[in-house]
C-alpha cells in the first residue's frame, strides 16, 4: 500500500459517512446519485488499501454503471419530480428556490437525529470485540458497519423505490468493503458487480412503473 | 461440453431467444415449457463424464470451471434439478391459459440457468450470489406493467429488499466457517457463523418476520409470476438449507439445530394461521397460506429424519401443482371483476366455474385438504409430528383449518350472486369455440391430474424420498 493512498483512509471514511449519511436525509434523486457515485469512489479508496488494482477498477466501473442506470431512468420521470411543480424565477427568495430546486423530506430534524444515532451505534460497534469481524483491519470494520447500518435506516425510512434502491445499494456496498477483504477473488467481484448492476435495472424498473402508475392516478 | 454450461448457459440463451418472441405468447410459451421440461429430463437420466452412444460418444463432463470457480453436478443436486425444471415447465405452459406479463418466461428462463448456477457453484455458499441475481431479475416479473397505483410496486420492492439482506448473511457465514476451520480451537467464529446463518435463511425463506412481502406480492404481482417465485425460487432456497445441514455435519446434526427449525416452524404455522383468519381477500389470503405452508415444511425438516426430508420436498413440489391451479384460475377472475377480494369477486362463481374451481381447489391442494393433491404429503408430515412433536402437529391442523375457513368463505362469496347478477346468468353464457373446448381440456386434464395425485401419491412420494436420501448427513 503507497503512503500516499494510506493518508486517504480517514477522508475516505468520513466521506463514506457523509455520503450515505446525505442519502438518507435527502430525498432528492439528482443529489442522491452524486453521493451515491462519490460513495462507490470512497469505497474503491478503502478497497484499494487490501485489494489488487484489478478489483478496484471493476468495483468503480460497476458502480458508475449502476449510478448511470439509475440516472437515465431519473431523467425519463423528471427525477421523481411532479412536472407541473414549477421552479420560481429569478424573484423568488434564494432559500424558496433551493427547496424548490431539491426535494427534502418531511421530518428532516428527525432524519438527522436518526443518522446520528445510528452512526454513533454502528461506530460503537464496530469498535467491539465480539462484533468485529476478525482479520481485517478496523477501519474496513467501521466502514462496513456505518454503511451497513445507515442504509438500513434508510431502507427502514422510505417505500419509494427509487430512494430504496439508493439504500440497497449502499448496504451493498459497505458489505462489498467487508467481503473484499474477505473474498478477493475475481470470480466474487465480478458477481457482485453483477449483483450491483441487476439490481440497479430492477430498482430502475419498479421507480419507473411507479412513476408512471403516479402521473395516471393524477391525471385521473 | 460441460452439463453446468447446458444446465445454465442454455436457459440464459433461451431467455434472450424467448424475450424476442415475445409478441408470439403461445409459441413462446411452449418453447419455455418444452425446453424446461427436457432440461429436466435430462437432469434425471442425462450420463455425466460417459460416452453417450446416442450423441457419437460425446462425453459430457459433470463439471466446469469458471473464473476460478467450479461448477458441478453433483447426484445430490441432480434430483433438486429435476424438481425446479419440471415445475417451471408446468408454469410456462400455463401461460397459455392467461396473459403473464412481458417479461414472465423470459424471465422465469433466465432465472432457471440461475438457480441451476445456485446449485452447482463450489463452495456453494456463493449460491446465495447467484439466489440474489435470480431475485432482482424476479423484479421485473413480480410486477403488473398495468399497475393502476403507485403501490402495485410496493411488493416487488419488499422482496428484493428482504432478498438482499440475506445475502450478505449467507457469504459471510461461509467465510467465519472456513475461519472457524483454520482456527479449531476459536469459538466465537462458529458461534458468529451459526448466528448469521439463523438470520440469513429467515430473510431467504420469509420467515417472520422478515414474510412481510408474501401477502402483498400474493396481491398485487401477477398469479403466475407469484406462483413462479413461491415454488421454484423457494424450492431453491430449501434446498440450499438442506445442503447446509448436510454439508457441516456439525450444523447437521446438531439437536439444537433441528430444535430451533421446529420452534421457527410452528411460529411461522401459527403467525399464517392467525393472520389468514380473517382475510377476505384471495391473493392476501395466498400468502398466509404461504406462511403456513412455510412453517410446516420447517417443521418437516426440523424432525431431522430422512421421513421429514421427504415430506419437505413433497410439500414444497405439490405446492407448486396447487399455485399453478390458483394462479390460473385467479388471474382469469382478476381479469373479470378487477380485482381479488371477496367482495368484487361476489357470484363469479356461476359465470365462470372452471377458474373458481382453478382457485378453491389450488388453495385446498395447498392446505392438504383430503382426496386433493396436497394431502399424502401434509398427511404423512401429520403423522410425523404426532410422533414426535404432538404440539406441533396440533398447530399445523389448526393452520390447516384456518385456511380451509377462509377457502370456505371465498367460496361463499363467488356463489352467492349479487341481486342484480340473478337474471343476467343464462343471458351471458358463452358461446362454443374451439379456444374454449381447448381451455375446457386443459382444465379437465389439471384437474384430473391434481386428484390423481391425491389417490396415487407414490407418483410423487417416492421421488422425493430419493431426493432426502441424498442428504446423507442429514438428521440428529
Amino acid at each position: 500500500m503507497s503512503a500516499s493512498l494510506s493518508s486517504l483512509v480517514t477522508p475516505a471514511l468520513i466521506g463514506l459517512l457523509i455520503t450515505a449519511a446525505f442519502l438518507v436525509i435527502v430525498n432528492d434523486w439528482r443529489l442522491g446519485f452524486v453521493a451515491l457515485a462519490a460513495q462507490y469512489l470512497l469505497a474503491a479508496v478503502l478497497i484499494a488499501q487490501i485489494a489488487v488494482w484489478q478489483v478496484v477498477v471493476v468495483k468503480i466501473l460497476a458502480g458508475l454503471l449502476s449510478v448511470g442506470i439509475l440516472y437515465l431512468t431519473g431523467a425519463e420521470v423528471h427525477f421523481g419530480r411532479k412536472v407541473e411543480q414549477p421552479i420560481p424565477e429569478g424573484l423568488a427568495p434564494a432559500a424558496t428556490r433551493f427547496s424548490a430546486l431539491f426535494e427534502f423530506p418531511t421530518g428532516l430534524p428527525f432524519r438527522v437525529l436518526a443518522v446520528l444515532m445510528v452512526s454513533l451505534a454502528a461506530w460503537n460497534i464496530a469498535t467491539q470485540s465480539h462484533f468485529v469481524l476478525q482479520g481485517i483491519p478496523s477501519w474496513l470494520n467501521v466502514a462496513g458497519y456505518l454503511l451497513i447500518a445507515l442504509s438500513l435506516l434508510n431502507l427502514g425510512l422510505t417505500e419509494e423505490p427509487m430512494n430504496a434502491g439508493l439504500g440497497l445499494l449502499t448496504l451493498l456496498t459497505g458489505f462489498g468493503i467487508f467481503y473484499t477483504a474477505v473474498e478477493p477473488s475475481l470470480a466474487v467481484v465480478a458477481l457482485l458487480a453483477a449483483v450491483d448492476f441487476v439490481i440497479a435495472l430492477a430498482v430502475g424498473y419498479l421507480a419507473y412503473l411507479h412513476y408512471a402508475a403516479a402521473e395516471k392516478e393524477a391525471s385521473r | 461440453m460441460s452439463a453446468p454450461v447446458l444446465f445454465v448457459g442454455l436457459p440464459v440463451f433461451a431467455a434472450l431467444i424467448i424475450y424476442l418472441f415475445r409478441r408470439s405468447p403461445r409459441l413462446s410459451a411452449v418453447l419455455a415449457a418444452a425446453l424446461s421440461l427436457l432440461l429436466a429430463i435430462c437432469a434425471r437420466t442425462l450420463l455425466l463424464d460417459e460416452p453417450i452412444n446416442l450423441l457419437g460418444g460425446l462425453i459430457i463432463r459433470s463439471s466446469s470451471v469458471i473464473l476460478g470457480r467450479t461448477f458441478a453436478v453433483e447426484p445430490i443436486n441432480r434430483l433438486g434439478l429435476v424438481f425446479i425444471f419440471a415445475q417451471a415447465a408446468g408454469l410456462f405452459l400455463s401461460a397459455l391459459l392467461v396473459q403473464p406479463g412481458r417479461f414472465y418466461l423470459s424471465g422465469g428462463m433466465a432465472i432457471l440457468g440461475l438457480l441451476a448456477a445456485a446449485l452447482f457453484v463450489q463452495p456453494f455458499l456463493f449460491a446465495a450470489l447467484f439466489l440474489e441475481l435470480a431475485a432482482a431479475l424476479a423484479v421485473f416479473m413480480l410486477v403488473s406493467e398495468s399497475g393502476e397505483t403507485p403501490q402495485a410496486t410496493r411488493g416487488a420492492l419488499r422482496f428484493l429488499v428482504c432478498m438482499t439482506l440475506g445475502l450478505p448473511l449467507i457469504l459471510v457465514t461461509g467465510w467465519l466457517l472456513e475461519a472457524g476451520a483454520a482456527s479449531p480451537g476459536d469459538e466465537s467464529f462458529t458461534l458468529q457463523a451459526v448466528v448469521l446463518l439463523n438470520l440469513g435463511f429467515a430473510v431467504l425463506l420469509a420467515v417472520l418476520p422478515f414474510h412481510s412481502w408474501l401477502p402483498i406480492v400474493a396481491e398485487q404481482a401477477p398469479p403466475l409470476a407469484t406462483a413462479f417465485v413461491l415454488t421454484v425460487m423457494q424450492f431453491a432456497s430449501v434446498f440450499l438449507l438442506l445442503t447446509f445441514l448436510n454439508a457441516y455435519e456439525w450444523l447437521g446434526q446438531n439437536p439444537a439445530v433441528y430444535r430451533a427449525l421446529t420452534l421457527v416452524g410452528g411460529a411461522m404455522v401459527f403467525a399464517g394461521a392467525l393472520f389468514a383468519f380473517g382475510q377476505r381477500n384471495f391473493g392476501r389470503s395466498l400468502g398466509y397460506a404461504i406462511m403456513v405452508d412455510i412453517g410446516a415444511i420447517l417443521l418437516a425438516v426440523g424432525l431431522g429424519t430422512q421421513a421429514g426430508v421427504a415430506a419437505a420436498l413433497a410439500a414444497l413440489v405439490l405446492r407448486g401443482l396447487a399455485l399453478i391451479f390458483w394462479a390460473v384460475g385467479l388471474t382469469h377472475l382478476r381479469r373479470v371483476a378487477g380485482g381479488d377480494d371477496f367482495d368484487s369477486l361476489r357470484g363469479l362463481g356461476r359465470r365462470h366455474p372452471l377458474a373458481v374451481a382453478g382457485v378453491i381447489l389450488g388453495f385446498l391442494s395447498l392446505v392438504g385438504f383430503p382426496s386433493t393433491a396436497g394431502f399424502p404429503a401434509r398427511w404423512s408430515l401429520l403423522i410425523l409430528l404426532a410422533q414426535i412433536h404432538p404440539t406441533a402437529a396440533i398447530l399445523l391442523w389448526l393452520g390447516m383449518v384456518s385456511i380451509s375457513l377462509v377457502c370456505a368463505r371465498g367460496l361463499m362469496a363467488l356463489l352467492t350472486p349479487m341481486e342484480s347478477q340473478t337474471e343476467t346468468v343464462n343471458a351471458e353464457a358463452p358461446a362454443f369455440s374451439l379456444k374454449r373446448l381447448a381451455s375446457l381440456s386443459v382444465y379437465g386434464l389439471s384437474l384430473a391430474l391434481l386428484f390423481s395425485l391425491g389417490f396415487f401419491p407414490q407418483w410423487l412420494l417416492q421421488p422425493a424420498a430419493q431426493a432426502a436420501s441424498t442428504f446423507l448427513h442429514l438428521g440428529q
